[in-house]
């Protein structure tokens, strides 16, 4: 299993990738210190849904997974490698399961990083909302490379609808229809980070739901997309 | 028997059918960058986005339409002024027509390249310059359809149900030339930026989350940035600002899209300053390309 | 063992409305057979349900006495080469054989990797970068990497495609010492029978999706010539081109049908391609149209054999 998971790795760490992920990561944070040189945002609830909500949870967590997971599989498709490991003696689940690890040890660091260094600026050197940024960041972070790892097996060109699936379902329909959110990775961590520090995130409240119910509902996702996963892979023609 | 060759004539014809020059070849790139816009001949899969795109810009027409026709049995010449307007219309449409040019775009541009099927164009009597102006005008033809096609039932909707038809569409004749201009200025700005960033990449999906990408990152970052700070230049950092801007100042609508408001020019600068550097950019790529 | 290496039980595989493969059923034993036919018989498709890459529409497929589809245990006794000449163009040679060791689950991959390049003779470029490679040295990685497992089946999907001549006696070679020196099993797709004939000890013949013929060469090819090929030939004066084809050695017996076209009967088509438009040509006879009547697999055959 590791030989997948270093292989994965390698074919993650691309050089316009990397450079991608990172510049977004640093555009947050260069954002987030502006805003704070120009408001208090320990004060400004509005401001903080702006930052954590606007630019953390909604943009940067799912683009950032999105670009790796949906190339864990869809790199291996586009150069039609896949089957260097299909035709090999090894249960699906262990092709699935690193290939899900890989994009998590390159993306989880990076987006809980930003995240944390974004609530710092934001809150200084307090414990508690640092937490509740890691750890809403850490749920979402697995969920999405869950949907997205899928996603990149089911079509190599998985990007646009994972783009489109993140800004029109969990951005418009999560903000028309509240039901949503028992259906929504985004409504997930803002949960989470809402129950740990609900005095710094007051502004998220909205469209919040049971801290246990969030965690269940994110784990239901992460387990259900990654038996997805393993049975296009069992039922898949290789191409 | 001695050695000689011989070919025999069994009956291979040459062409001798009129031979048409560059402008045949442009008409026949942009005609199939009409088919590859709309997915013809092409999986569901890549029908799904362009015919989309369409029913959706005919939907929001028929929704509001129909909203108004049940909120007022007639649409009186009072009413129309508070109506949904043909400038509110661009700015519902304008995000899915980024969505729309963020897939079709790359489609027009990315897989020539991959496939290394632009070679093959190049050698026929096109320049780089033909083959993407030809791809530029079949974005601008569908995506202008659609809109149009929105705006027509919009017109159509309201004026058959107002009280008196005839007299609306005289009331109302001046949104016409206005939504051909604004929807012009619109689908000009999401085809060259797609169309630039498509030319920086040869795979696809790459492409469409560059657009994507760019809309979702400027746009979120000029609402911080706007909503911690009074300084009104931060507006112009979010992509769509300035297309949304042009909009309200065709139609001569009074409400302002930034406050406080820019210099008088400024954003009508960086319009042409942002869709100028795109066109600029896939140019210079395709140039490059070429030689 | 149970059974023979490999076996098709009427598999049949469709992508929509295209049959790439009908109701083919075969059974091949050890030693090497060639899976002939020309381009967009199926030979890909087959090889790719054989192998497991893709469920079968209809029918089954089995390799070791072990259904195939949705039983990866059965590659421990199975190698495949496909056609896609892709590979991690970021790991060296060996790395990749490595890489392909370890999935296969060997105890010692790194002394299995060696062996296997040594196998193919790639000892000197292990160490670059495989996207450094050419198309020769890409071809026998990966075959090192589909044998680095010592299989008892090896599946090759056209594996001389764009190897120069020396290239493919190495490779012939190769195939020989796998058959003869171990016993190995090994089906080698070609649209060429002359790329394999001279290692190849039967052959399956595919056209149009369907297996056409199977067996030794040599067997098939008489099986074909008892029986005469027709052809119907429409030309401007019929009777008097007949005259002048009806003093061919190669011509078995020529007539007129009801529209007035001729239909000739021949043992030999290629004397007959190249005496028609002569004959005509020397008579001034126009030729309108030449079409054979029989299900052309005299022609595919010949296409694969006479190159």
């Amino acid at each position: 299993m590791t030989h997948v998971f270093r292989l994965s790795l390698r074919q993650l760490l691309g050089r316009w990738r990397v450079t991608v992920i990172l510049a977004l990561s640093g555009l947050m944070i260069a954002l987030t210190a502006i805003a704070a040189g120009q408001a208090d945002l320990s004060e400004d609830a509005g401001v903080v849904v702006l930052i954590f909500d606007g630019l953390l949870i909604r943009a940067l967590l799912p683009i950032v997974i999105m670009t790796l997971a949906t190339a864990a599989f869809g790199n291996e498709l586009e150069d039609r490698t896949l089957s260097y490991l299909t035709i090999k003696p090894v249960p699906r689940w262990r092709i699935a399961l690193p290939k899900l690890l890989a994009s998590l040890t390159v993306g989880g660091p990076v987006v809980i990083l930003t995240g944390v260094i974004m609530t710092m600026i934001a809150f200084g050197l307090d414990a508690k909302p640092v937490a509740a940024t890691a750890a809403a960041l850490a749920v979402g972070v697995t969920a999405y490379a869950a949907i997205f790892t899928w996603a990149g097996l089911v079509t190599a060109n998985a990007l646009p609808f994972c783009l489109l699936y993140v800004f029109i379902w969990e951005a418009l329909a999560g903000a028309l229809l509240s039901g949503i959110s028992y259906l929504s990775v985004r409504a997930y961590s803002l949960s989470v980070m809402h129950a740990i520090d609900d005095n710094s995130f007051s502004g998220v409240a909205d469209g919040v739901i049971a801290l246990p119910v969030a965690v269940g509902s994110a784990a239901l996702v992460i387990a259900v997309f990654f038996a997805l996963t393993v049975l296009r892979l069992r039922r898949m023609d290789t191409p | 028997m001695t050695q000689q060759g011989e070919v025999y004539d069994i009956g291979y014809q040459r062409y001798l059918g009129p031979r048409e020059g560059r402008w045949r070849a442009r008409k026949a790139l942009w005609a199939n960058g009409v088919r590859l816009s709309l997915g013809l001949g092409r999986p569901l899969l890549a029908k799904v986005f362009p015919w989309g795109f369409m029913a959706l810009a005919v939907a929001i027409s028929g929704v509001a339409v129909i909203i108004a026709s049940f909120t007022a049995n007639f649409i009186s010449d009072a009413d129309a002024a508070g109506l949904w307007g043909y400038n509110d219309y661009y700015e519902v449409i304008s995000y899915f027509l980024m969505i729309f040019a963020a897939v079709v775009a790359p489609e027009l541009l990315c897989p020539d390249r991959r496939d290394g099927v632009l070679s093959l164009y190049l050698v026929r009597p096109i320049t780089p310059t033909d083959y993407v102006a030809a791809r530029f005008l079949a974005f601008l033809t569908i995506a202008l359809c659609a809109l149009y096609l929105g705006q027509i039932v919009l017109i159509v909707g309201y004026a058959l149900s107002a009280s008196e038809p005839v007299e609306y569409l005289r009331n109302n004749w001046l949104a016409v030339p206005r939504f051909m201009a604004s929807g012009l200025a619109l689908t000009l700005f999401a085809a060259s930026i797609s169309m630039a960033v498509a030319s920086l990449t040869t795979r696809r999906a790459y492409a469409a989350a560059g657009v994507v990408g760019l809309f979702i990152v400027s746009t979120t970052a000029a609402g911080v940035l706007v909503g911690t700070s009074t300084n009104a230049w931060f507006n112009l950092l979010g992509i769509l600002s300035t297309p949304i801007y042009l909009n309200s100042v065709i139609f001569g609508s009074e409400q302002a899209v930034f406050s406080p408001p820019l210099p008088t020019g400024v954003p009508e600068l960086w319009y042409a300053a942002i869709v100028g550097g795109a066109c600029f950019l896939l140019w210079l790529r395709y140039r490059r390309l070429a030689a | 063992m149970t059974g023979p290496a490999i076996e098709a039980r009427s598999v049949s595989k469709w992508f929509g409305d295209v049959v790439a493969v009908s109701d083919v059923s075969f059974e091949v034993q050890p030693g090497v057979t060639g899976l002939l036919g020309p381009n967009g018989a199926g030979k890909t498709t087959l090889l790719h349900v054989i192998s497991g890459l893709a469920r079968p529409s209809q029918g089954e497929a089995f390799m070791l006495g072990e259904r195939v589809w949705n039983n990866p245990e059965v590659y421990r006794r199975v190698g495949f080469v496909s056609e896609h000449e892709s590979a991690y163009g970021f790991y060296t040679g060996s790395q990749f054989v490595e890489l392909s060791a370890c999935l296969f689950g060997l105890p010692d991959p790194a002394d299995a990797a060696d062996r296997a390049i040594g196998y193919v003779a790639m000892e000197h470029a292990q160490s670059r970068k495989i996207d450094t490679y050419s198309r020769g040295m890409r071809q026998r990685i990966r075959l090192a990497a589909a044998i680095v497992h010592e299989p008892e089946v090896l599946l090759l999907d056209e594996p001389l495609n764009g190897t120069d001549p020396r290239q493919r006696v190495q490779f012939q070679e190769l195939m020989r010492k796998m058959v003869e020196d171990e016993g190995r099993t090994v089906l080698i797709s070609s649209h060429i029978l002359e790329e394999v004939e001279s290692v190849a000890d039967r052959i399956l013949l595919m056209v149009g999706g369907k297996l056409a013929a199977a067996g030794d060469f040599r067997a098939i090819r008489a099986k074909l010539d008892e029986q005469p090929y027709r052809v119907r030939i429409v030309a401007s004066e019929p009777r008097r081109l007949a005259a002048a084809l009806v003093r061919m050695d190669e011509l078995d017996s020529i007539s007129v049908d009801d529209d007035g076209a001729l239909i000739a009967l021949s043992r030999n088509v290629g004397v007959l391609q190249t005496a028609v438009p002569k004959s005509a040509a020397e008579l001034g006879i126009r030729i309108l149209r030449v079409e054979p009547l029989d299900e052309s697999l005299e022609s595919v055959f010949s296409y694969v054999v006479e190159r």
